[in-house]
């Protein structure tokens, strides 16, 4: 039994960094690749237009960012990267918390903004010129994926490991 | 501020000199003429002149003979689409020799044609060369099919059994039928079929079900040796004919450069006949309106009279009237105009917001991205882009503008001791560690979340001064100091409330802080609700005024966002770095290093990049210009010399 609660800790924590890593990526690949299909179908009127659409491309991509950031945080600020397993379970639950805004917000906003980002595409093809408001239109939903990043990072960063 | 002003232009010129003074005001490129319904097209203003040669068809013939000279041309290759630099002399002349070019280019598509057709020819050949090669030998002249009584099927089997079963079921149904084995490998069986007519069709089905494919007509005659041997005796004929023609048209690669030249020339005559399409006026006498900068209005006037017979006037523009804008700034300033143009342009009565926002955008996009390598790599690039490769267009811009604020990265990346993350450190294993001139936001995160917020508010400040000077300028000095001063004292109250013990050690400034939010928050009270009769009425209103505090709170939480771009680009960059190293200090240890390096950093340069460019456009657009700025003007478009291929050394 007191096996089991000694391995509670770094199995909590393992769990956060997978769950921050894991779903906000589930979403980012799910909104690139949405705006990847409508980004072909616009490139085989006007091939021209690819460093365009990309750039509206690689926008719901930066939650699978924040999420591999925050996963190397909780790796690195409990001690697992460096090899050490010994935390309580107590500090496990802490960073599963932690962990939990990047992983959900971040799922959400990059499936979001996908859709945006999707809808900037149609804009983008039709009038070239206004593609930055297509990208902040886009940014927009990303604000809340970054205060769930800073909430997990601070959050990360007040953890003292025991 | 800095606005260029505009004067409205109103000429009546003679019919007969339209044509020549719209090219003058394209090649001036100064004027824009307002836009109008297409007028029906006198007879001598269709797209097609005597010669015929202005038409959409020649314009579209020169642009591919253009890229086909450039691609081939081994000195105007490594351009690429950019564009060439000519003499304005050139492109005149280019359009007098118009003749001449236009020869050259047909006998250019003559040669290209042949070229083509020769192609095709060879490529025939090469078929009927690979059906025949088997066939080699078979004394049976392929155009016969048929004799009075008989017919004749040349062709394959795909094996001896089918072969076999074929005769089998021959036997039975059509005994006259005689088979020739001519050939066998492992593919097929290449046999002749000889038959009565009546039993042609018997036979046909019978050869069809037991996978027979007959030798393909390719309207041939003759035996295949004789044919086979002819096609050789052709090809090495063809292949001396191609050589001399390719030849031939690397010749014309040359005149690639006229062909631009004369390309450009049309474009700017059919602009001027789509511009000159538009006017109104009389049978004699034509009519056009527009704008000119001030500056240059009494100058253009003045030529135009000299030149041509017509009344010009220039007048400062009337109420009503919504002149175009053109933003002119100090050169520092100017490639931040983009970012104000993709908002929406100033109208003509606005102030324009650049030279308030580069400094802004210059600071918070390199904080966003503040590390001294990539700021490096990307004002390296950037610079490239711009003053090398001289990039014009909204890329020239683009380049411009980063090329500035790349700088603000080093800047920064030097202030947050960052380049390309922990690289110095990772590989000179803690050695060598970048220090920060001012702090490490890794190990500080909370201070830059604080600074982050601080920078914020002078942002926010700034647009709030601009909005009291815009509202000063128009008389409501007094709606200023009511509706927008007190949110100075609120704000900067409730930060020293919240931060006062810390600023300076020893004097607690809370209730310095506590006095100026109370005193910013009466006044809101008092005068938020100013336009209702209703004392009681003004004070509900007053109080709800005081609820946009929830306003000016989110606002400044979301400059907290620099914090987590300045997280985010480093603490990647450090991911990839020590993914790189896992192998540690040894030759493949550094190889699998570099490799990793090269891939992780290049593409954290680019999204981070991207994610700087976008969070500070957002930045300025939503907090930033909700404050004082809606735009809404229109962009100054004037008429002026559109080309694809060249690009003019100096005005013609």
């Amino acid at each position: 039994m007191n096996e089991l609660i000694s391995l509670m800790g770094p199995g909590l924590t393992l769990l956060a960094g997978a769950l921050a890593a894991l779903l906000p990526g589930i979403g980012s690949a799910k909104g690139v690749g949405r705006v990847g299909e409508v980004a072909t179908g616009v490139l085989t009127e006007d091939p021209a237009k690819f460093g365009k659409v990309l750039i509206l491309q690689a926008l719901p991509g930066t939650q699978g960012i924040y999420g591999l950031l925050s996963w190397f945080m909780i790796m690195n600020s409990s001690g697992l990267l460096s090899g050490s397993a010994s935390l309580s379970w107590q500090t496990g639950m802490a960073y599963l918390m932690a962990s939990l805004p990047i992983a959900f917000v971040g799922l959400f906003s990059a499936v979001y903004q996908g859709r945006v980002a999707e809808a900037g595409i149609a804009l983008v093809a039709k009038r070239p010129q206004e593609q930055s408001k297509a990208l902040v239109l886009a940014a927009m939903v990303e604000t809340y994926a970054i205060l769930a990043l800073l909430a997990t990072v601070l959050s990360v960063l007040n953890i003292k490991p025991v | 501020m800095s606005v260029i002003e505009m004067s409205r232009l109103t000429l009546v010129g003679l019919a007969t000199q339209k044509a020549d003074i719209m090219e003058s005001l394209i090649r001036l490129g100064a004027v824009e003429l307002d836009e109008m319904p297409p007028q029906p097209t006198p007879e001598s203003l269709e797209p097609y002149d005597e010669r015929g040669f202005l038409s959409l068809n020649s314009v579209s013939r020169l642009e591919a003979a253009a890229e086909y000279c450039r691609l081939q041309d081994p000195q105007s290759h490594h351009m690429g689409s950019a564009k060439r630099l000519a003499r304005a002399e050139d492109f005149i002349l280019a359009g007098q020799r118009e003749q001449e070019i236009m020869g050259q280019l047909h006998s250019f598509e003559h040669i290209q044609s042949q070229i083509a057709q020769l192609r095709t020819s060879m490529a025939q050949d090469e078929t009927v060369r690979e059906v025949l090669t088997p066939w080699d030998g078979l004394e049976l002249d392929l155009a016969t099919t048929a004799t009075r009584e008989t017919v004749v099927f040349a062709g394959a089997f795909p094996s001896r059994d089918t072969l076999e079963a074929f005769l089998a079921q021959a036997r039975e149904e059509a005994p006259e039928t005689h088979v020739e084995v001519f050939s066998e490998d492992s593919a097929s069986v290449r046999v002749v079929v000889i038959t009565l007519k009546f039993r042609e069709g018997l036979v046909h089905t019978g050869l069809r079900q037991h996978g027979f494919h007959l030798l393909p007509a390719l309207g041939l005659s003759g035996k295949p040796r004789q044919i086979l041997a002819d096609i050789a005796d052709h090809s090495d004929d063809n292949q001396r004919r191609l050589e001399r023609l390719e030849k031939e048209l690397q010749d014309f690669v040359i005149l690639g450069k006229d062909f631009e030249l004369l390309h450009d020339y049309y474009l700017l005559q059919s602009d001027k006949i789509d511009a000159l399409s538009c006017l109104p006026g009389t049978a004699n006498t034509f009519y056009l309106t527009g704008w000119v900068p001030k500056k240059l209005a009494a100058e253009i006037t003045r030529a135009l009279k000299q030149r041509f017979l017509v009344a010009a006037e220039a007048r400062p523009p009337a109420e009503g009237e919504s002149p175009p804008v053109q933003l002119n700034n100090h050169t520092l300033v100017k490639p931040f105009e983009i970012i104000v143009e993709m908002f929406s342009p100033p109208s003509h009565e606005d102030v324009d917001p650049s030279p308030l926002l580069a400094p802004f955008f210059f600071l918070f996009f390199g904080m966003m991205l503040s590390d001294v390598g990539y700021g490096l790599v990307l004002t390296g690039l950037t610079g490239y882009l711009a003053f090398k490769k001289k990039a014009t267009g909204e890329m020239g811009r683009m380049s411009r503008m980063l090329f500035i604020s790349g700088i603000g990265s080093i800047i920064w990346g030097f202030l947050f001791g960052g380049f390309f993350g922990d690289m110095l450190t990772v590989l000179s294993q803690g050695k060598i560690v970048v220090p920060s001139l001012w702090f490490n936001p890794m190990v500080e995160p909370m201070t830059l979340m604080v600074w982050s917020m601080v920078f914020g508010v002078l942002h926010l400040f700034t647009a709030m001064g601009a909005k009291i000077y815009l509202l000063a300028k128009t008389g409501k000095l007094f709606d200023a100091l009511v509706d927008v001063v007190p949110w100075y004292l609120v704000i900067t109250g409730l930060g020293l409330m919240l931060g006062g013990d810390s600023l300076i050690p020893g004097v607690s400034l809370k209730f310095a802080g506590q006095v100026m939010a109370i005193a910013g928050a009466v006044v809101l009270l008092l005068f938020g609700g100013r336009d209702s009769k209703n004392p009681i009425l003004r004070l509900v209103k007053g109080l709800l005024s005081l609820y946009n505090i929830t306003a000016y709170f989110s606002d400044i939480l979301s400059y907290t966002r620099i914090l987590a771009l300045v997280l985010a680009t480093s603490v990647i960059a450090m991911v990839f770095n020590k993914l790189g190293f896992m192998l540690g200090p040894t030759p493949v240890g550094y190889l699998v290093f570099t490799v990793t390096a090269l891939i992780g950093h290049t593409l954290n340069l680019a999204l981070s990049a991207l994610s700087a460019y976008v969070h500070t456009s957002r930045l300025h657009y939503v907090e930033f210009f909700s404050k004082f700025y809606e735009g809404g003007g229109r962009l100054f478009k004037p008429l002026r010399i559109r080309t694809r291929f060249i690009q003019f050394d100096h005005k013609p």
